[in-house]
């Protein structure tokens, strides 16, 4: 009996202190509640690596032009013990940071806050661009470009048909033995469009390679993305050099213009700068500030809301878990759903984050039906336990490969995230599958796989619902909630849903 | 589909899923005594310690190398039955009838050889048949002559009696019939008839398949209603025995009747299901508070004793 006492109390201070956290944050500090797209604030942040030759260092990091769409909210970077300033270089500023002596792999942050985007972009501003240098090319791959550019110009006036035609000519099946002989060396998307803009230098038309970020949901670690701008006489206009779309992007952040270098770092080898995006919110920033200490680097250490932005955007997914775990308690305990595998069905649902709802499930049904085919045949054979399973593995991994290939030749590519789905869980769930099929009959084996199904759609449709996000991310203290309540379900003597139908015959009668 | 309101069945005193697992399974069950059920063999041999009837154990093959002696003790005798002795859901059994030109019959009329019946202990020890597919080991014991008393209503394979055991004193039991339904074999989610039995007389009451009163048998069209048990005390007085061998607290206890021998335990369940209250139109909770309040120091007769005056249909 007092451990029962101890139990609940526990239980209940748990949920006090969760509670009382989030409410003290809403209430009195004023952190949201619900998801407000007026507070939302986009907070980007450039992570620079590099290894340092035991020398004296110098990074210097080329910042955003300003512009009026985004007001810059805060900027804030890590020193790492380096001198840290920002310097204006013509148009462009640079953040630049040195060290006398450095060795061994190098991480410096830079992270700018900006708030009140508007749907608006920065377009280049220059009124009379000058045309770049000629680029250099062989004399072969000269001649193929001034034949192509010709040939162009002969069938179109303007510069914005100078770019579709362009595009026709690289994407058409019969290319042109010019087109051919130009695209033999292109390897990357990169130099696939630095061969564009280097295209419309030599037919005259001013053009610039344009760097940035999409500002959408979230993102981790990624390079910049590639746009070309293309001065046509009167205005600039925007060309996505991978889709071929002509037209300013609404929500892309220009980072870097044109041929100025996005970092140079001297005394350091194996420079490399990825950028992480994420959505967050001004009053949680401006709180995490208000506890900040004045000095630079022990600053915003016990918040999640100051951890570098790629772990916070990992953590907003972390956090999302106690939510789905919560349900599986839920469907067992209280609805008394089968399943296969207890947690099996959280795996499933990340998966579905990444394949969406629809092509997921189609795609589930499609592996775990042909999987459960091939090992009926398997169990003929009588393997023993580990290389039946690690059969069933390499098996799946086929199927995987066969259905991306299969699917992106028909071009439905989103067969390809087929990938995302858990390559071991599945196979341990068609083994379970099989064997459940065997001892207790196919419709055991169809309720529990169902069952798993059902339960891994209930946690993608609320683990997506913004608000859920909102609130894990925002109020991680009502974790402790969370905790709490299972606590308590993991106590709960009471009937399952599933009971009162499986007894019913019994009370009828009385 | 209709529910059941929950103050309702609470009012039947109905055991649900939940409370059997914090109440009866986590509370009376430690989980170190768990290999003394889940290995058949360990049961056997404490069983035949403590004096309880078990069906004689001929031989055990553990490995390999072994599997050559098998043949010396299939020599011995002229019908047995090989089992994995961790084996579930009944797979993995093999009985053998008796023999014939060399060959070993099995119940079908189909002779086996010897190299078969070898391939198939191999599997057996590989965990072919076993809990999650650990080793294993064969056991050859004798096989039960079944009393006629269930001939007429059960179609092929083996009905068994359960026993739920709670602190040794027999609380609920039923039989459970196989049916064409359920293949033959005797489990209920699959379709074999649950038929409540009587604690204090042996006997039998109505019955239910698939959650459904049923009265009389699909396939012999015989009634089972009203039937007694043979040898029905001796048999609770076994059952009763077995929570002094395996020392768990909430027990399920598989019984067969033999022509000769009389009742003889089977296998135990460290997690026996909830399926028994539907055979026996009856809730499992009064009966488990009414042995919370009884006495703790009794012998398994005295146990049997107090259950058959407190427990009746």
């Amino acid at each position: 009996m007092q451990n029962k006492k101890v139990y609940y109390l526990s239980v209940g201070i748990l949920a006090f202190i969760g509670l009382a956290l989030a409410l003290y944050k809403a209430l009195i500090l004023g952190v949201p509640l619900v998801p407000c797209e007026r507070d939302v604030v986009w907070q980007i942040e450039a992570k620079i690596n590099f290894d340092a030759q035991d020398s004296a260092v110098k990074v210097s990091l080329i910042l955003p032009p300003s512009t009026e769409g985004y007001k810059i909210l805060e900027e804030d970077v890590t020193t790492a013990g380096y001198d840290y300033e920002k310097i204006s270089v013509g148009a462009n500023e640079r953040a630049v940071w040195s060290a006398e002596k450095r060795s061994g792999s190098q991480t410096l942050y830079y992270r700018v806050t900006y708030y009140d985007v508007r749907n608006s972009f920065a377009k280049a501003t220059d009124e009379s661009p000058s045309l770049s240098d000629k680029p250099f090319y062989d004399k072969p791959e000269l001649l193929a470009i001034e034949a192509l550019v010709d040939k162009i110009k002969s069938e179109t006036d303007s510069t914005e048909g100078f770019i579709q035609k362009l595009y026709e000519e690289l994407k058409t099946s019969n290319k042109s033995e010019n087109v051919k002989l130009l695209l033999n060396k292109i390897k990357s998307n990169d130099q696939r469009v630095k061969l564009i803009v280097d295209i419309l230098t030599i037919a005259e038309i001013p053009a610039h390679l344009s760097k940035g970020i999409f500002l959408e949901g979230t993102s981790r670690n990624q390079p910049l993305y590639s746009l070309i701008e293309v001065y046509d006489g009167s205005k600039w206009i925007c060309i996505d050099p991978l889709k071929g779309s002509i037209g300013y992007p609404s929500n892309f952040l220009f980072w870097q213009r044109g041929g100025i270098s996005l970092i140079d770092v001297v005394g350091g080898r194996n420079s490399k700068v990825t950028f992480s995006v994420t959505k967050t919110l001004k009053k949680v920033l401006s709180l995490a500030k208000a506890r900040t200490i004045k000095k630079n680097d022990t600053l915003f250490q016990y918040s999640l809301y100051n951890l570098p932005i790629s772990e916070q955007n990992a953590f907003k997914a972390l956090l999302l878990l106690p939510i789905a775990a919560l349900i599986v308690v839920i469907m067992r305990v209280l609805v008394g759903l089968k399943t296969s595998g207890t947690f099996m069905p959280i795996l499933i649902a990340l998966a579905f984050n990444e394949t969406h709802l629809l092509t997921g499930i189609v795609l589930f049904v499609i592996i775990v039906g042909l999987g459960l085919f091939i090992r009926f045949y398997l169990s003929r054979l009588n393997l023993l336990l580990v290389p039946r399973i690690t059969a069933v593995i390499i098996i799946v991994i086929i199927l995987m490969a066969a259905i991306s290939i299969f699917s992106f030749n028909f071009g439905i590519t989103s067969g390809l995230s087929i990938t995302f789905f858990p390559l071991i869980i599945l196979s341990w769930t068609i083994e379970r599958m099989s064997i459940c099929w065997e001892e207790q009959g196919y419709k055991e084996a169809l309720t529990k796989t169902a069952g798993s199904l059902l339960i891994a759609i209930i946690t993608y449709i609320v683990t997506n619902a913004a608000i859920v996000r909102h609130l894990t991310f925002f109020f991680p203290e009502l974790m402790l909630v969370a905790l709490a309540l299972v606590l308590l379900l993991g106590n709960y003597t009471g009937y399952r849903l599933s009971e009162l139908i499986r007894f019913q015959p019994m009370v009828e009668d009385k | 589909m209709r529910l059941a309101s929950p103050s309702k069945l609470r009012k039947l005193g109905i055991l649900g899923m939940n409370r059997r697992n914090i109440e009866c399974i986590q509370q009376n069950n430690p989980r170190k005594f768990f290999p003394r059920v889940d290995d058949k063999l360990i049961t056997k041999t404490l069983a035949e310690k403590a004096g309880l009837n078990v069906p004689k154990l001929y031989g055990v093959i553990e490995c390999n190398y072994q599997i050559k002696k098998a043949v010396e003790i299939f020599a011995k005798h002229d019908d047995f039955v090989i089992k994995p002795s961790q084996g579930c859901g009944g797979n993995g059994i093999l009985v053998i009838t008796g023999k014939k030109d060399g060959l070993y019959l099995k119940p079908n009329g189909k002779g086996i050889t010897i190299e078969e019946i070898n391939t198939h202990i191999s599997n057996t020890l590989s965990g072919l048949y076993s809990l999650g597919g650990q080793p294993d080991k064969a056991m050859i014991e004798y096989r039960v002559q079944f009393t006629d008393f269930f001939q007429n209503i059960s179609y092929q394979g083996v009905p068994d009696i359960r026993v739920i055991v709670f602190n040794g004193f027999p609380i609920m039991a039923m039989t459970r019939l196989p049916t064409s339904d359920s293949d033959g074999k005797a489990n209920l989610h699959q379709g074999a008839i649950g038929v409540g039995i009587d604690i204090k007389t042996g006997k039998t009451l109505s019955g239910v398949q698939n959650n459904r009163p049923i009265a009389i048998h699909p396939d012999t069209k015989n009634s089972f209603k009203n039937l007694t048990i043979p040898d029905w005390d001796m048999l609770l007085e076994i059952a009763a025995g077995c929570y002094e061998i395996a020392e768990l607290g909430y027990l399920g206890v598989d019984i067969v009747l033999d022509k000769s021998f009389g009742p003889m335990i089977l296998e135990l369940n460290a997690r026996p299901g909830l399926a028994i209250q539907i055979a026996n139109d009856c809730g499992l909770m009064n009966r488990l508070d009414t042995i919370r309040s009884a006495s703790r120091n009794l012998t398994p007769s005295q146990r049997v004793n107090f259950s058959q005056q407190h427990f009746y249909s």
